[in-house]
């Protein structure tokens, strides 16, 4: 069971989150307020599914989900002060967050189901859910571009663009991930972020 | 290799030589790269057969072929550009050959792992998050195409969101029908009649135990 203080700063980083979907509602961009919304609801489930408060996800890895929100509500704050991050920082932050999402999806399905994976399958079962998330973000800003004005996408050759690095930073992420996991074990990583390995 | 497979593949392999035949008479180029692409892909379930990898079920054997004619026939006949359904069936097409045979190799996996198990309710997920994963890598192939090639797969940003929300569909509906027929047949009758024993052992060899 994890520490008071660790607990605090998980629900602590979860408020950034939702201070992250305001602000995605507030800018209609309805992709990246569902990725805040889900990075919420998976941050809790563990904790809503053992009834147990203090399961919710650890501080580093809500801290990585959070990382588009942050990125997001940082570049606001600072564009009053003639600072701008750079893309590739939000790239960056974006693809950690989505990928991590990713993880923690499987992760509770692994710990809460009954559904069993060894370690090639959950890398390669999150990097399959990293790249619905990419199709997700085509088809949802598309529709929202067309119903409300708004241009999120600004055209086919710059989401394609988009699709393309993420792909290839979700390879370089899986591949850390399964190197990680190898060196570490597969159970003690899981009950570590979800607070149940298999069996339990 | 069985007669029903043999006789499905010679069939489809003989409407898209002629396929070949029109394209190369009107020397459209990338309708016949195409078309000799679907000839190499519709032999591929034929030899893995002969070599004794893996025994697809002719149903899927004719998916296959009913979706490279259909990709053809759309380049063939130009209705891709004229036809605006035409893309979605395709997809939708591809999209069911993708979950059936990604459900295979799932059905394979966990008939010969011990520490992989999907309950057939679970299907639903898996199939759906592998046939729009998948979608997404098409779309990739399709964007480095063009821009290295110069082809024109894809012809608009609304072209591909709506690909992909076709494949969104074709993944929810595969997934509810591979779980429907899981829950009514047992795993070892479907993997038994595959015919994989020989494959499985070359990736235990291979892969999961490497020879010290």
């Amino acid at each position: 069971m994890r520490g008071g203080l660790q607990v605090g700063a998980s629900y602590a980083l979860l408020s950034l989150l939702v201070a992250g979907f305001v602000q995605e509602v507030v800018r209609q961009d309805p992709f990246w307020a569902l990725v805040a919304l889900m990075g919420i609801a998976i941050a809790l489930l563990p904790a809503v599914l053992s009834r147990e408060p203090r399961n919710v996800l650890p501080w580093w890895f809500v801290l990585l989900i959070a990382l588009p929100s942050i990125g997001s509500l940082l570049s606001n704050l600072l564009s009053d002060h003639y600072v701008r991050l750079t893309d590739a920082a939000f790239w960056i932050a974006d693809i950690i967050g989505v990928f991590m999402i990713s993880l923690a999806v499987m992760l509770v399905i692994r710990g809460y189901s009954s559904v069993r994976m060894n370690r090639p399958f959950l890398v390669g079962s999150t990097f399959m859910v990293f790249e619905v998330f990419l199709g997700a973000y085509g088809v949802i800003d598309y529709q929202f571009d067309q119903l409300l004005g708004t241009h999120n996408i600004t055209s086919n050759s710059a989401f394609m663009v988009y699709v393309t690095i993420s792909t290839i930073g979700a390879v370089v992420l899986a591949l850390m991930l399964n190197y990680y996991i190898r060196l570490s074990d597969l159970d003690s990583f899981q009950r570590d972020a979800v607070g149940r390995g298999v069996g339990d | 290799m069985k007669r029903t497979p043999f006789l499905i593949t010679g069939a489809f392999s003989l409407i898209l030589l002629g396929m070949l035949y029109i394209s190369l008479n009107e020397a459209d180029s990338y309708a016949y790269s195409t078309e000799l692409v679907s000839l190499f892909l519709l032999w591929i379930p034929p030899f893995l057969s002969w070599r004794g990898v893996v025994e697809l079920p002719w149903p899927i054997i004719l998916l296959i072929g009913v979706s490279l004619f259909l990709h053809s026939l759309g380049l063939v006949t130009l209705w891709y550009y004229s036809t605006f359904w035409w893309d979605k069936l395709t997809h939708f097409v591809t999209g069911m050959v993708v979950a059936a045979l990604i459900t295979m190799a799932l059905l394979i996996i966990m008939q010969h792992s011990r520490t992989i198990t999907v309950p057939s309710k679970w299907m639903v997920f898996f199939v759906f998050v592998a046939v729009v994963a998948f979608e997404v890598f098409w779309e990739i192939f399709e964007f480095t195409m063009d821009s290295t090639v110069g082809t024109n797969m894809q012809h608009s940003l609304e072209d591909t969101a709506n690909d992909i929300l076709t494949n969104f569909i074709t993944g929810l509906i595969a997934g509810v029908a591979v779980a429907y027929y899981l829950s009514r047949c047992t795993l070892d009758d479907f993997v038994e009649g595959l015919k994989v024993e020989r494959a499985v052992a070359w990736f235990r060899r291979h892969l999961f135990e490497p020879p010290a």
